[in-house]
């Protein structure tokens, strides 16, 4: 157990190094160096040439690239991501303000998507062939192929414009904090982010349920004189839910990806509004520190897939 | 009194992507308490499907009941609700499946799935249940039952998971076990200690065993009685002595011609020449003739279906039995 | 036979009609319209539906139905351009995956577990907050973070090839790797793909849509799908517009659910035991 953990977070600390490369090549390759553009051509007169070399100097920008990157990544390491070109913020206060509301978000969505996704794709599995499994198809299929980013402003128009009932941006009032409130707030971009999840999980809950129906032990259930309904949710559920669980942890990033947009719609104040607003804004310090930070939720979303395989099959002993 | 099992012109029908394939076509037999039937064949040839019917564990659709009848202890099976025939799977007529690398729940414990099975038979504790699997794991010869209880079929061998499925089916005292070629996939040293628990098994319930295999010596060794199928018919029914003695249908005698034989000199084996016809268009006349040795040319066998008749005290449906070595 | 099948899936024929519709319309879109998608005009400003203008103006009194069936040129070739990046990566590394086995394939495969888990919104949020957004690195982010699927799919088949007799008798005649591949390999995995590709090219329409959304993909004036909801992040655009953003979203929607019906006939079609 312990020696499969170590190798497992040693291949995502590999990978962690190049996807830092990666940024920091990307961030090499970006227009413009930030002593240039300290000093717009205009405004430069003698002296200025010295000047732009001891800035350079002073910044490190004269050192070998492999210097400044580890100089960078020691620095990333020990939460130093940088300042705002914006706000003149720390990045990391910045992103830590940031994280909550879209854990917040990103965490209700994902379960909300998996008590509509599972009880579906059973149903479709169960009565395959039939009307319920057709309106299951069409309910996930109309979830994966519609942007969700369209259904916010859908939303947006029926519930908040037209009839008035929910915020359209948001998470609470200006001054007026209560419980309805927030959850007036959240329903919207819940639901809807819920929803577009909810499609992907729906499909392969209803395959994975198709397959392990066919499965000898089914068979044997019903040899003992296991009814259907037992046969279903005594030992079909837990063996399809299995391979269910590793897809939903290894979809947290997209889930993520999903609430970028979702939070832009509603105005949420989470990662995703920091990032499209830092994007905007050509605020590299805060990109970077926004890929980074992603880049680790991905490998701990993929090790969390690993580990609850384990846990969930008994089959799986971790070596 | 009438037999414990009786099946009568049984035909069932499997929709494929190529057509309609008749599974079973006019099978009858019976079972009387506490005897062993063997029923062997080659593979596709109805065994399976006939007890999986037996059982209603046909999956509907593909497969679809023609005609027929099953009776067992004078109930027609085949006129059962879902409910009531649940309440005989498992109780009154048990299974045991070919292959026990897949036949249990990977994902739960082996005490657990047979006291699933005796739960749903009868009123008692989860304690109780749990209790009386553990002595039935003890009973099919399993090491530190208790321990063994608690595991997932996945720390079990075959010969282990296959007795765990022995003690599944006998946990509520069946009076018919059938079994559905329990010894094809184990280890030779293996399959005689399973097939001696099966034995065993039977004297504890006094079960009536139909044995589903293909295996000849399998036969010799637990059967009394033995119905061979070909193509989803029964072609001879005898008991096991005089069938294993004087064959009255050639694709009996060519089985056993296949058979590797210690006590002959002979080295070569003969397998029967050519294969099975497909279900989905067969033959007018009998269904082994392109491959039998006995048919010579004659016009009888392609135009005309022989029927099962009595012939030395066997059952045969061949038209020219009396030649049958 | 896989034609037969494929027929008989009402909804793929469907799937197949609306489809032609759509790429029709794209491309004969001179003929539909008179106007010029990027025509601004100020005396025609943000004018609803109208038998002059099918569906209305945008902000800059620029033809709405006319950007629409513009928009779906550019939406459809990202699609479909993505779509075929991401098999052409998918196929050669899944297939070099499948046949030299052993430390490559680890390696190849554990790349695509990677590859697969960034999406590419997030990936295009950096490379376009860092390099500028365009059409081109659309494509590429999204061809180079899809190609695990079609990897994945050809390296199954791959492998269940390998072992079968006449790739093996092929392999001891001293037949080298890129002649399997070219004989053996992509033949058996053509069905496998073209369905992958069809579901890729659906992902690619949506992707560009959420990122051209987000103003990381298609840049105005040249319109997209995606880009046309940009305007709908405003209320009073919501809520008096209609027209500027319910178009694009339904032809995005209809026409991912198109392609993804055809996929679904196709899966269908090529491979019945699949089949749902």
């Amino acid at each position: 157990m312990g020696a499969y953990l170590v190798r497992r977070v040693l291949v995502s600390v590999l990978v962690l190094v190049l996807v830092s490369i990666g940024i920091f090549w990307l961030f090499r390759l970006a227009p413009g160096d930030p002593v240039e553009m300290m000093l717009p051509p205009q405004n430069r007169g003698p002296g200025s040439e010295a000047f732009i070399a001891a800035k350079r100097a002073e910044l490190g920008l004269d050192e070998p690239v492999w210097v400044q990157y580890f100089t960078w990544l020691g620095n990333a390491v020990t939460g130093d991501l940088g300042y705002s070109l914006d706000t003149g913020r720390s990045v990391s206060d910045l992103l830590g303000e940031r994280v909550g509301p879209t854990v917040y978000l990103m965490g209700l969505s994902l379960l909300l998507a998996l008590v509509i996704a599972v009880p579906l794709g059973l149903l479709a599995a169960v009565r395959k062939g039939r009307f319920a499994d057709y309106a299951a198809s069409v309910v996930s299929l109309g979830a994966v192929c519609t942007p969700p980013f369209f259904l916010g402003i859908l939303g947006i128009y029926v519930f908040s414009l037209k009839l008035g009932l929910l915020p359209s941006a948001g998470m609470s009032t200006p001054g007026q904090y209560s419980v309805g409130d927030s959850l007036s707030h959240l329903l919207m971009p819940l639901v809807i982010l819920a929803f577009s999840q909810s499609g992907q999980f729906t499909r392969y809950v209803r395959s994975s349920v198709i397959a392990e129906l066919h499965a000898d032990y089914v068979r044997t259930a019903e040899a003992k004189g296991v009814s259907a309904t037992g046969v279903v949710t005594r030992h079909v559920l837990r063996n399809a839910l299995i391979p269910v669980i590793t897809i939903v942890a290894l979809s947290l990033p997209n889930v993520l990806a999903g609430a970028v947009v979702i939070e832009t719609v509603f105005a949420w104040p989470g990662m995703g509004q920091l990032a499209i607003a830092s994007f905007q804004g050509r605020d590299y310090p805060v990109i970077i520190g926004f890929a980074l930070f992603f880049s680790i939720m991905v490998l701990l979303s993929n090790l969390i897939a690993d580990l609850l395989y384990t846990l969930v099959d008994p089959r799986v002993s971790l070596r | 009194m009438s037999p414990l099992l009786t099946v009568e012109d049984l035909a069932v029908e499997f929709r494929t992507e190529d057509g309609v394939a008749r599974a079973l076509d006019g099978v009858s037999f019976t079972v009387e308490a506490g005897e062993t039937v063997a029923i062997v064949g080659e593979s596709g040839s109805g065994k399976s499907v006939t007890a999986l019917t037996v059982l209603g564990l046909l999956r509907r659709p593909p497969a679809r009941i023609v005609r027929g009848s099953v009776r067992f202890r004078d109930r027609e099976l085949l006129r059962l609700s879902r409910d009531e025939l649940r309440k005989i799977r498992g109780k009154d007529a048990a299974m045991v499946f070919q292959d026990p690398m897949t036949a249990l729940n990977p994902v739960q414990r082996v005490g657990k799935q047979i006291a699933e099975a005796i739960r749903l038979h009868s009123a008692v504790s989860r304690q109780q249940a749990m209790a009386r699997a553990v002595d039935l794991l003890g009973l099919v010869g399993m090491a530190q039952p208790g321990t063994r209880a608690r595991q997932y079929p996945h720390e079990f061998s075959g010969g282990m998971r296959q007795r765990a499925m022995i003690a599944m089916a006998i946990a509520n005292d069946p009076a018919l076990l059938i079994a559905d070629e329990p010894t094809t996939a184990l280890d030779v040293t293996i399959q005689a200690q399973v097939l001696s628990l099966l034995r065993t098994a039977k004297q504890e319930t006094g079960a009536a065993t139909v044995l589903i295999t293909h295996d000849l010596g399998v036969v010799a060794e637990m059967a009394e009685r033995v119905l061979v199928m070909y193509a989803g018919r029964i072609v001879e029914q005898a008991d096991v002595r005089s069938l294993f003695a004087s064959p009255r249908h050639p694709y009996t005698a060519g089985l056993l011609a296949s058979i590797p034989r210690l006590d002959v000199e002979s080295q070569t084996l003969t397998p029967i020449p050519g294969s099975p016809p497909s279900l989905l268009a067969p033959p007018p006349g009998c269904p082994f003739a392109p491959r039998c040795a006995l048919r010579q040319g004659r016009a009888e066998c392609v135009s005309e279906r022989p029927a099962l008749r009595e012939v030395d005290g066997h059952a045969t449906a061949c038209h020219f039995a009396e030649l049958a070595e | 036979m896989a034609v037969r099948r494929f027929l008989r899936h009402k909804l793929a024929i469907a799937g197949v009609v609306v489809l032609l519709l759509v790429v029709l319309a794209t491309v004969c879109a001179p003929l539909l319209t008179g106007h010029d998608p990027l025509k601004v005009d100020l005396s025609q400003v943000r004018q609803p539906p109208s038998g002059e203008h099918l569906l209305g103006t945008d902000g800059s009194g620029r033809d709405v139905f006319a950007r629409l069936l513009y928009a779906g040129r550019v939406s459809l070739l990202v699609g479909v351009f993505s779509a075929l990046l991401a098999v052409v990566i998918g196929s050669v590394l899944g297939a070099v995956a499948g046949i030299l086995g052993g430390w490559v394939d680890a390696l190849i495969m554990r790349a695509a577990d990677v590859f697969l888990s960034f999406p590419v919104l997030v990936v295009m949020i950096v490379i376009a907050g860092i390099l500028g957004p365009s059409i081109t690195t659309m494509v590429i982010a999204i061809g180079l973070f899809t190609w695990p699927r079609a990897g994945r799919v050809v390296r199954g088949v791959t492998l269940s090839l390998r072992e079968r007799e006449y790739v093996q008798a092929a392999q001891a005649f001293g037949a080298r790797t890129g002649w399997l591949v070219v004989h053996h390999v992509l033949p058996a995995v053509l069905g496998s793909v073209v369905v992958v590709a069809t579901i890729a090219v659906a992902d690619g329409i949506l992707i560009e849509a959420s990122l051209s959304f987000l103003g990381l993909g298609v840049q105005p004036p040249q319109p997209s799908w995606g880009n046309m909801l940009t305007d709908a992040q405003r209320l009073t655009v919501i809520s008096q517009m209609p027209w500027l953003w319910i178009p694009p979203g339904v032809a995005v929607a209809v026409t991912v659910l198109s392609v993804n019906f055809v996929g679904d006939g196709l899966r269908d079609a090529l491979d019945p035991r699949e089949s749902s």
